[in-house]
C-alpha cells in the first residue's frame, strides 16, 4: 500500500425528493482512500452506502461537497461540476453483476478497453490480449466465447470483476459484489477479490452490509449509520474498539452490560461458560440458558444472569438445552468500555 | 450541470410540440370566422352555433351512453384474463393469442363480417330466426349493434390484453396463502385477486373509456341511419360538407378534447398511482395456483372462454372471408352464390397495386422512425427527475386523448395554414406525423416499461467502463431493448395499415391505403370488394399479430401497455 489518497471525499451530502418532502441520505461525508488500499464501507440497509458509491462513480451528482480522484476534482457541488462516469477512469462491480447478456464473455471484458481505445492508444490485438489476461486472472478464459447470459451467478461476478479491472482503473468500486452468491461461492470470491487486489495493487472500495465480507478482506473499514461515517479504522480496531454502541452491536456479536458503573460490550469470546461450576466460586455468576442455537462449528447460547441476557459461544458438541442452569465467568480486563 | 438542464428543457419543449400543438391549432381555428382561403378573423360565431345547436347535447349524451360497453368489457375481459393466467385453463395460450389477433385486426372490414351475420334484412342469424317464424331479433345498424361490434372486436380483447400482465405479475403467494387457508376459488377471486389488481383494472377501464369516447369508424359505418349521432361522426359531417364548417368542427372538437384531456390527466395520475402501489409484484409471480382450482372448474372455464372468443372473433372473421367469395354480398338465395371474381377483380386492378404500395409505404415510413424515436424519448425520460419527469409523463400521455378524426383535422389545418408545414401539404408526411402523434403514448409507454424492467446497472456498467451516452445507447441499451423496439415497430405498423380516422382527411389525392379503400367501398355499400381488401389487411394483421404475440411472451409485462382502441 502506498501513501497519498487516490480518492478524497470532502463534506459530501446528497438528498432525494420523496412524495412527502425531501430525504437526506448523506450528511457531510469525509473519506480518504489510499492508493492500493482495500476499503470497505459497512452499514445497515438505508445507511447511504450505495448512494455514496454511486456518487463516486458519477451515477449521481452530489448536493454538497466534492470528490477528488488522484488529486483531480471530478465532482464539486459548489461549482456545479459533475464529470460523467465514463470520464472518471473507474471500474465497478454491481450486486447483480451488470454483465451484458447479449455479448460474449470476451466482449464484456474487452468493452472498457474498446470504449477507451483511443484515449489509451490501444490496438485490437492489444485489447484482445488484455481481455484474455483479465479473464485468466479470474479463471474464466475457458468461457471467453460463451454468451454472458448463459453463465451462472458466480461466473457472472467473475466476468464483472475482470471487466472492472481490465483497464487498470484508478479505483475499483464494488457494490455488494457477493450479496447474491451462496456461502461457498462467497468464500471463493472473497479470496479471489483479495488476491486480485494484492496482485494488481489497485484501490478497491467495497460497499457491504455483511460484516464478514468487510472484516475479512479490507485494510480499513468505514462504518456508516444514517448517512454518516461513524467510525473508520482497521478491522481489528472496529471490532475490538468500537466507537459507539451502534458500531459495537452492528459489527460482531456482543452483549451490552452495566458493570461497576461502566457500560461494557462483552463479546461471546470474553465470557467463560461452565455447565456445572459452583455458583458460589469467586468470579462465577449463576445463570440459566434462555436459548441455544446450533451453528455448525459452535453453539450460540443466550444466558440470563444478574447482568442481563448475555450471548455466549460454546463448542458445538456441548449438549445444552434451554432452561438448564449454568455459570458464567467474565475474564478480568475483558469487555469493551463504551462511551 | 447547466448543460444537463439545457438538454432537459429542450427535450420537454420537443415533447410539448406534438402534445400541445394539435390543441393549439384546434383552439385557434375554432375562433376563426373567416371564409375558405381568407386570412384569420377572430370571432365567437362557431362557438355560438355549436352551443346553440340542440343536437350538441344529444350527441354528447349518445357518445357517453355508448361507453356502457366499457364496464361490460371490463367484466368479460377480467374473467378471460383470470381464466388464462390464474386458472391456466386448457388452451390458455391460444386464447391469449386470439385476443392479440383481434387487437391487430382491422376494424372496418370486420364490420362487414358482422353485417353478414346481423343485418336486419339479410343477416344469416336473423334469417335463421325468421325461418322459425319469429321476427328478426338483431339490428347491426343500431346503438346496440354498434356496442356489440365494439365489444366483440375491440373492447374485450384490448381489456383482456391489458389485464393479463397485471394478473401475471401478481405474487403467487397471495393466492396460495388464501387457498391453503381454505378459501374457495370464488372467495380467492373476490377477496384476494380482485382487490390486489384493482388499480390495474381501473387503469385499463379509464384507458378504454377515453378511447370509447373517441371511436369513429364503426359509428360512421353503422350509424348512417342515425345521422351525426355521436360527436366524432358529427365532426366528420361538418368537415366533409361543402363548404366545410371547419370552425364549428373545431369548436365541437375542443369541447370533446376538454372532456378527454381531463380523463387523460386522470389516467396519467392513475398510472403513477399504480406505479406506487406495485407491491403486489413479487418473485413468485408467473404461473397461477392452477392445480389447486380443480379440473372441472378449469375445463368449464376453458369451454366458456373458447366459445366466447370463437363467436366474437373467429365467426365474424370467417364471415369476412366468406363474404369476399359472394357474388352479391348478403344474398344467399341466388342460384350461384359463390364466385372468385371479386378476388380476381381486386387483385387485377391497378388500384390494388397502388393501395398495397401505399399501405406498406405508410406502415414502414411510420413504424421505422417511430420505433427509434419512441425508444429515444423513453430513454430520455429515464434521465428526468422530479417536476420535469412529471411534466414529460403528462405530455407523452396527452395525445391518448386525441380522437383520430380530430387529430386529422388539426393536422389538415396546420398543413394548410402554418407556413413551415405548408410544404408538407399534399405529401404523406402529415399522415405519418398524425399517426406518430396518435401512437406516441403507447409507443413510449412500451419502451419505458421495457427500460424499467431492464437492470439499470447494465447501462451504468457501460458508463463506468468509459462509454459515452451514445455508445451506451447503441451498444448496450438498444440491443437489450431490441424485442421491445420490434414490438413497438409492429404496433405502429399494424396501427398505420389499419387506420382510417386519423388519415381520412389528410391523405393526399391519389394516396389510398387498403384500409381507406375498404372504408370507401363499405361507405358505398360495395361490400364484395371491401371484404376482399379487408381479408388481405386481416391476413397482414394475422402475420403481425403472430410476431407480436411471440415478442409479447418474451417481454412479459410490456404487453400491459399495448392497446390503442377500445
Amino acid at each position: 500500500m502506498s501513501a497519498g489518497p487516490i480518492l478524497r471525499i470532502e463534506g459530501l451530502g446528497k438528498g432525494f425528493a420523496a412524495p412527502r418532502g425531501r430525504i437526506e441520505v448523506l450528511h457531510g461525508i469525509d473519506l480518504d482512500v489510499a492508493a492500493g488500499e482495500f476499503l470497505s464501507i459497512l452499514g445497515p440497509s438505508g445507511a447511504g452506502k450505495s448512494t455514496l458509491l454511486r456518487l463516486v462513480a458519477g451515477l449521481e451528482a452530489p448536493d454538497e461537497g466534492r470528490i477528488l480522484l488522484a488529486g483531480a476534482t471530478v465532482a464539486d457541488a459548489a461549482r456545479r461540476l459533475h464529470l460523467p462516469p465514463d470520464r472518471r477512469g473507474l471500474g465497478m462491480v454491481f450486486q447483480s453483476g451488470g454483465v451484458w447478456p447479449h455479448m460474449s464473455v470476451r466482449d464484456n471484458v474487452a468493452f472498457p478497453l474498446v470504449a477507451r481505445a483511443r484515449a489509451l492508444g490501444l490496438k485490437p490485438a492489444e485489447i484482445a490480449a488484455k481481455a484474455g489476461e483479465a479473464l485468466r486472472l479470474v479463471s474464466m478464459a475457458g468461457l471467453a466465447g460463451r454468451r454472458a447470459g448463459e453463465l451462472s451467478g458466480g461466473e457472472k461476478q467473475r466476468v464483472a470483476l475482470a471487466r472492472a479491472v481490465v483497464a487498470a482503473p484508478r479505483v475499483v468500486l464494488l457494490d455488494e459484489p457477493l450479496a447474491s452468491l451462496d456461502a461457498n461461492l462467497r468464500e471463493q470470491m472473497r479470496g479471489l477479490l483479495r488476491g486480485l487486489q494484492d496482485r494488481l495493487g489497485l484501490s478497491f472500495v467495497q460497499v457491504s452490509h455483511d460484516q464478514a465480507d468487510a472484516l475479512s478482506m479490507s485494510h480499513r473499514v468505514a462504518v456508516m449509520e444514517a448517512g454518516r461515517i461513524v467510525q473508520i479504522g482497521r478491522p481489528e480496531d472496529i471490532y475490538r474498539r468500537p466507537a459507539s454502541a451502534f458500531v459495537a452491536t452492528f459489527v460482531g456479536e456482543g452483549s451490552l452490560v452495566e458493570l461497576d458503573g461502566r457500560r461494557l460490550l462483552l463479546r461471546p469470546e470474553d465470557i467463560g461458560f461452565a455447565a456445572d461450576a459452583p455458583a458460589d466460586e469467586a468470579g462465577w455468576i449463576a445463570g440459566q440458558v434462555i436459548s441455544a442455537a446450533y451453528l455448525g462449528a459452535r453453539r450460540r447460547l443466550v444466558v440470563g444472569c444478574a447482568l442481563g441476557a448475555l450471548t455466549v459461544d460454546v463448542p458445538a458438541g456441548a449438549e445444552i438445552a434451554p432452561g438448564q442452569t449454568c455459570a458464567l465467568r467474565i475474564a478480568p480486563g475483558s469487555g469493551i468500555a463504551l462511551k | 450541470m447547466r448543460a444537463f438542464l439545457g438538454w432537459r428543457s429542450a427535450f420537454l419543449v420537443l415533447l410539448a410540440v406534438p402534445a400541445l400543438g394539435p390543441v393549439g391549432v384546434i383552439l385557434a381555428q375554432s375562433f376563426d370566422t373567416s371564409g375558405l382561403g381568407e386570412p384569420f378573423r377572430f370571432g365567437y360565431d362557431a362557438w355560438r352555433a355549436v352551443l346553440a345547436a340542440p343536437e350538441t347535447l344529444g350527441t354528447f349524451a349518445t357518445s357517453l351512453l355508448l361507453t356502457v360497453r366499457v364496464p361490460v368489457g371490463l367484466a368479460i375481459g377480467f374473467a378471460i384474463a383470470w381464466a388464462v393466467v390464474r386458472l391456466r385453463v386448457p388452451g390458455h395460450q391460444l386464447f391469449e393469442y386470439l385476443c392479440w389477433f383481434a387487437y391487430f385486426l382491422p376494424t372496418v372490414p370486420m364490420v362487414s363480417g358482422w353485417v353478414l351475420l346481423l343485418d336486419r334484412d339479410f343477416g344469416l342469424l336473423n334469417a335463421a330466426v325468421a325461418g322459425l317464424g319469429l321476427p328478426a331479433p338483431f339490428d347491426i345498424r343500431s346503438p346496440g349493434g354498434i356496442v356489440w361490434v365494439h365489444l366483440s372486436l375491440q373492447t374485450v380483447p384490448l381489456l383482456t390484453i391489458l389485464m393479463i400482465p397485471a394478473l401475471r405479475l401478481l405474487d403467487r403467494t397471495h393466492e396460495d396463502a388464501a387457498l391453503v387457508a381454505g378459501a374457495r376459488p370464488a372467495r380467492v377471486l373476490g377477496r384476494v385477486i380482485l382487490p390486489l389488481v384493482a388499480p390495474a383494472i381501473l387503469l385499463a377501464g379509464l384507458a378504454s373509456w377515453i378511447k370509447a369516447l373517441e371511436a369513429f369508424e364503426v359509428e360512421q359505418l353503422l350509424g348512417e341511419r342515425l345521422a351525426s349521432f355521436v360527436v366524432s361522426t358529427r365532426i366528420y359531417g361538418m368537415v366533409s360538407t361543402e363548404p366545410p364548417r371547419m370552425a364549428e368542427a373545431m369548436a365541437l372538437s375542443m369541447i370533446l378534447l376538454v372532456l378527454l384531456l381531463a380523463l387523460g390527466l386522470l389516467y396519467s395520475r392513475a398510472l403513477r398511482w399504480r406505479g406506487q402501489g406495485a407491491a403486489n409484484r413479487g418473485e413468485q409471480g408467473g404461473g397461477g395456483a392452477r392445480q389447486s382450482y380443480g379440473t372441472a372448474l378449469r375445463r368449464a372455464a376453458s369451454v366458456a372462454v373458447g366459445l366466447y372468443l370463437a363467436i366474437t372473433i373467429l365467426l365474424p372473421f370467417a364471415m369476412l372471408v366468406m363474404g369476399s367469395f359472394m357474388k352479391l354480398f348478403g344474398f344467399f338465395s341466388l342460384d350461384q352464390v359463390w364466385t372468385t371474381s371479386n378476388w380476381s377483380r381486386v387483385l387485377g386492378s391497378a388500384d390494388f397495386g397502388a393501395s398495397l404500395r401505399a399501405t406498406l409505404t405508410l406502415g414502414l415510413a411510420t413504424a421505422l422512425p417511430g420505433a427509434l424515436l419512441f425508444g429515444l424519448i423513453a430513454a430520455g425520460m429515464t434521465r428526468l427527475r422530479g417536476p420535469q419527469a412529471a411534466a414529460a409523463s403528462v405530455l407523452v400521455w396527452l395525445p391518448w386523448a386525441f380522437p383520430g378524426i380530430i387529430l386529422g383535422v388539426a393536422i389538415l389545418e396546420a398543413s394548410l395554414t402554418l407556413p413551415g408545414l405548408r410544404m408538407l401539404h399534399g405529401t404523406i408526411a402529415p399522415l405519418i406525423l398524425g399517426l406518430l402523434i396518435r401512437d406516441l403514448p403507447i409507443g413510449v409507454h412500451v419502451m419505458r416499461n421495457a427500460l424499467a424492467e431492464t437492470d439499470s446497472t447494465m447501462a451504468d456498467a457501460a458508463r463506468i467502463s468509459g462509454a459515452g451516452w451514445l455508445r451506451t445507447f447503441l451498444r448496450i441499451s438498444l440491443p437489450l431493448q431490441m424485442p421491445a423496439l420490434t414490438l413497438v415497430f409492429l404496433i405502429l405498423f399494424a396501427g398505420a395499415i389499419r387506420d382510417v380516422g386519423t388519415i381520412l382527411l389528410v391523405a393526399p389525392p391519389g394516396f389510398q391505403t387498403l384500409s381507406l379503400q375498404t372504408f370507401n367501398y363499405i361507405s358505398n355499400s360495395q361490400f364484395e370488394m371491401a371484404t376482399v381488401l379487408g381479408t388481405i389487411v386481416a391476413l397482414l394483421a394475422l402475420a403481425v399479430s403472430v410476431l407480436a404475440h411471440l415478442l409479447g411472451r418474451r417481454l412479459g409485462s410490456v404487453r400491459s401497455a399495448v392497446g390503442t382502441r377500445a
